[in-house]
């Protein structure tokens, strides 16, 4: 981690949690800790485009020093009361993580008397950050509902989430490109409206493939599905981890799409195009990729954290991890960008073409989907028009 | 949080019948750091710099900028921050990293900062760290004088005890200096920057200045230090924003420079009394520009109460706005079913006993610190006609098919004269049919009305 950076892209473990959970069926997310803290993190709601519902057992100075499971064990008690969820998934902040208090014995009581479930989640900073939440909330609810790899009947693609940027937008498309390849089923993922807590089965029996906000940083192959090779690499990565065979026709589509991507690609080849990357790993890392190798940019990016088993070098020209807002800005400027795929935090029309890639997007786009071949076309015209017009 | 559900007059009459809550589904409210970075972040030669947990800084920055960024010209400004390991905080170790001071030197020169201030995050507040020290050090780094503020997340529960150590960090300084008294107006309020004609500080210039009475400073975001200090020569400060009354704006009075016009301009009743406020205050005598312009409005006020009288209402705000929101429904004659007051400041029941003693305001249901649970009570309980509130009850309104007025994400002026008549427009509007919720970020906004 860079601590020498001034601004950086990513929040704390409330947030990484919050990412998960936001508008997923059932559960209720509160926040055993100050006002400050659930009303800071309503915007994940926000992100996943539901009422901002996110409750706090609002602790302020004295119950830090006198002891705060009293407060925590009376709000759970209305919060049963007023909402009746499926899961009470509790998130601690620094706060409330520093009192030494057992946060889980009033958790424990909570589901014996109503016979429900509860997850406590140490949201606080000496816990990790954003980037290690994701992984351990899904380590929690493996736990809980004794989650397994699940059969061949269906796929899940867990780690993908209803907060990220353009989210259905982009699930479709994942889906039209599994179509083009695949005779496989898909449901709802973890994070992304799964029937977990609603009362059926077909996530639970679904093959489970890591992705996303899971995504393991060990190798392009398995990043997200950006460009034509790019998804053509993701597709044969899915094939080998489900153990589902591709479909004969499946390389024709790929050529068919190379073919329209070519005369981009070779325009785009001869000039100094220069373009700007925030966002987290899954997602940049294979923009960067297809912008640089398939179209020829240069890249500078910033991603929430660097992937252990993809060389930087290799997707980009300048790299940075957790660097964020008005840093990095000034990073993008001095790059030369003249497009930038990225938060709202980063827009700066008077400065370069801005494409909505990454939460949070604030102002009034029309979102752009990046995933799968079409979207491969269509961005490469969209750099191909903006850049050498 | 402090809670109160019941009838409005024994709220003010019985203090003892609020109470402490454990659960609150807050949707509205933000926290002390978020009212003290607001006022740091956005002046011109302050850097607000983060001590701590990062997450703080990345829903701050979002809470502050995503609303004002373009529509109220507050742009892209830097939020650094001082980021601690798990092993520094474990051993208490608080030492700014060297590469990190220069990069902070660099920023505070190139933005001309004058002051950098420091935000303690929780973890640091709770293990005792030595702030001051802290400061020390990026002051001998950077050159620049560096405050550390006393408030973190667990300072409050409201926005109130960040907005008093501000105002103690910008003000304290100044005290002891001497001033020399003019006859002038200071604007205070941390709202949105803009002084923009159509915008609320803009429409309150453009109030003072028909009348003749010389604003001095406007004390809010896009100011710099040295026009804080310019605005201590001010005879009166005079709110555009009351939800910020800090003591220190006490204090102020009693070092001379007054505090009058203490309840934002709203309504016509409520904008007349601010004007007549200051003037009285300065000595003036403008009651016949202030009826020229009352009188400007009254047509189209009086056309739009023609169909709101009787109208069932619900309101929201916090302790300034509501205050302000109830002079203006209360102008139209609604029958006001529910109020809701986000969370009280000192001044709230003085406020509303104000209401109810001098202009007959009647509320049906009170309640303090709502949740959304609460407003999904109300909505099911009552039979409104519109509903005026916060911008995420938008989900409860859209439930139930309720006409609804956003009044914390808007554009055109809801303060003065033209103010009242764009509420009224807007609630007409949003009973015949317009919605005013563009997304989740931004509102479908109309155009204001202006009479000149």
């Amino acid at each position: 981690m860079h601590l020498e950076r001034l601004e950086p892209l990513t929040g704390c473990g409330i947030l990484g949690a919050l990412k998960c959970v936001a508008g997923m069926p059932g559960v209720l997310p509160m926040i055993h800790g100050p006002v400050s803290c659930s009303s800071g993190h309503r915007l994940a709601m926000l992100y996943a485009g539901v009422e901002p519902l996110l409750p706090t057992t609002c602790v302020e100075q004295t119950q830090v020093v006198m002891g705060a499971n009293e407060r925590l064990a009376d709000a759970l008690k209305k919060a049963w009361e007023i909402y009746h969820p499926e899961l009470l998934f509790v998130i601690l902040t620094c706060a409330t993580a520093m009192t030494g208090e057992d946060a889980a014995a009033p958790l424990r009581e909570y589901e014996r008397y109503t016979g429900k479930s509860a997850l406590l989640f140490d949201g606080s900073a000496l816990a990790g950050d954003e980037v290690d939440a994701c992984a351990r909330v899904y380590a929690l609810f493996q736990e809980k509902f004794a989650l397994d790899g699940g059969g061949k009947d269906a796929l899940a693609l867990d780690g993908l989430a209803l907060t990220d940027y353009a989210f259905e937008k982009n699930y479709a498309a994942l889906e039209a490109l599994f179509a083009t390849a695949m005779d496989a089923r898909f449901v709802r993922g973890l994070f992304a409206g799964s029937d977990l807590l609603t009362g059926g089965d077909e996530y639970r029996r679904a093959r489970k493939i890591s992705t996303g906000l899971l995504w393991d940083r060990a190798s392009l192959d398995s990043a997200a599905p950006i460009g034509v090779a790019g998804s053509w690499r993701y597709l044969r990565h899915v094939s080998a981890a489900a153990g589902l065979p591709l479909k004969p026709a499946a390389a024709a589509e790929r050529d068919a799409w190379a073919a329209k991507l070519r005369p981009y690609a070779e325009a785009l080849r001869g000039a100094d195009v220069r373009v700007g990357v925030e966002g987290a790993g899954w997602y940049a890392y294979a923009l960067a990729d297809f912008l640089k190798n398939e179209l020829g940019a240069r890249v500078c990016m910033s991603v929430d954290r660097a992937a252990g088993g993809v060389e930087w070098q290799r997707v980009c020209d300048e790299f940075h991890e957790d660097l964020g807002r008005f840093e990095l800005v000034e990073r993008f400027r001095d790059f030369g960008a003249k497009l930038v795929f990225a938060s709202s935090n980063v827009q700066l029309d008077e400065a370069w073409r801005y494409v909505p890639f990454y939460q949070p997007v604030w102002r009034v786009v029309e979102p752009v989907e990046t995933l799968g071949y079409a979207a491969a076309a269509a961005l490469a015209r969209l750099l191909a028009e903006e850049v050498l017009s | 949080m402090r809670k109160y559900i019941g009838t409005l007059e024994e709220f003010v009459e019985h203090p003892e019948q609020e109470y402490t809550e454990s659960f609150w589904a807050d949707y509205q409210v933000l926290g002390p750091m978020f009212s003290a970075l607001r006022m740091f972040m956005t002046m011109e030669d302050v850097l607000a710099v983060i001590v701590g947990a990062k997450g703080c800084a990345y829903h701050l920055n979002f809470t502050i900028v995503a609303w004002g960024e373009i529509d109220f010209d507050l742009g892209k400004r830097p939020l650094p921050v001082l980021e601690f390991t798990q092993s520094q905080i474990v051993l208490g170790d608080f030492t700014p990293r060297q590469a990190w001071l220069e990069s902070l030197g660099k920023l505070a020169r190139k933005r001309g900062a004058k002051r950098i201030v420091l935000l303690p995050t929780d973890a640091m507040s709770v293990c005792g760290a030595d702030m001051a020290a802290i400061a020390r050090t990026i002051a001998a780094a950077t050159g620049v004088e560096t405050t550390e503020l006393n408030v973190s997340g667990i300072s409050g529960a409201n926005q109130w005890a960040g907005y008093n150590a501000a105002l103690e960090a910008l003000y304290r300084p100044l005290l002891e200096k001497p001033r020399t008294p003019e006859k002038s107006v200071n604007l205070v309020g941390w709202m949105w920057p803009s002084r923009q004609r159509n915008h609320e500080i803009g429409c309150c210039m453009a109030m003072l200045k028909e009348l003749g009475i010389p604003v001095n400073t406007v004390v809010s975001g896009g100011s710099t230090l040295a026009d804080i200090e310019r605005s201590m020569n001010a005879s009166v400060n005079a709110v555009v924003c009351s939800s910020l009354m800090g003591e220190m704006l006490d204090t102020l009075d009693k070092h001379g420079l007054r505090l009058a016009g203490n309840r934002a301009p709203y309504g016509f009743s409520g904008t007349t009394e601010w004007l007549e406020n200051i003037a009285a205050a300065l000595e003036l005598d403008v009651s016949s520009q202030i009826a020229a312009m009352r009188a400007r409005y009254e047509p189209k006020f009086l056309e739009n109460k023609a169909r709101l009288k009787g109208k069932r209402v619900f309101v929201s705000g916090g302790p300034g706005r509501v205050i302000g929101l109830l002079h203006a429904l209360n102008d139209y004659e609604m029958d006001i079913q529910v109020a809701c007051m986000f969370w009280p400041h000192f001044w709230s029941r003085k406020d509303l006993a104000h209401l109810m003693r001098d202009h007959g305001l009647k509320v049906g249901t009170f309640i303090l610190s709502p949740g959304l649970d609460d407003l999904e009570w109300a909505a099911t309980h009552f039979d409104f006609d519109v509903w005026m509130g916060g911008y995420q009850e938008q989900h409860t309104c859209k439930r139930h098919g309720i006409p609804f007025v956003p009044i914390t994400v808007y554009t055109v002026t809801h303060v003065g004269y033209e103010g009242a008549v764009n509420l009224g427009n807007k609630m007409l509007m949003a009973m015949d049919g317009h919605s005013f919720v563009e997304n989740c970020f931004t509102a479908n906004e109309i155009e204001g009305y202006v009479c000149t």
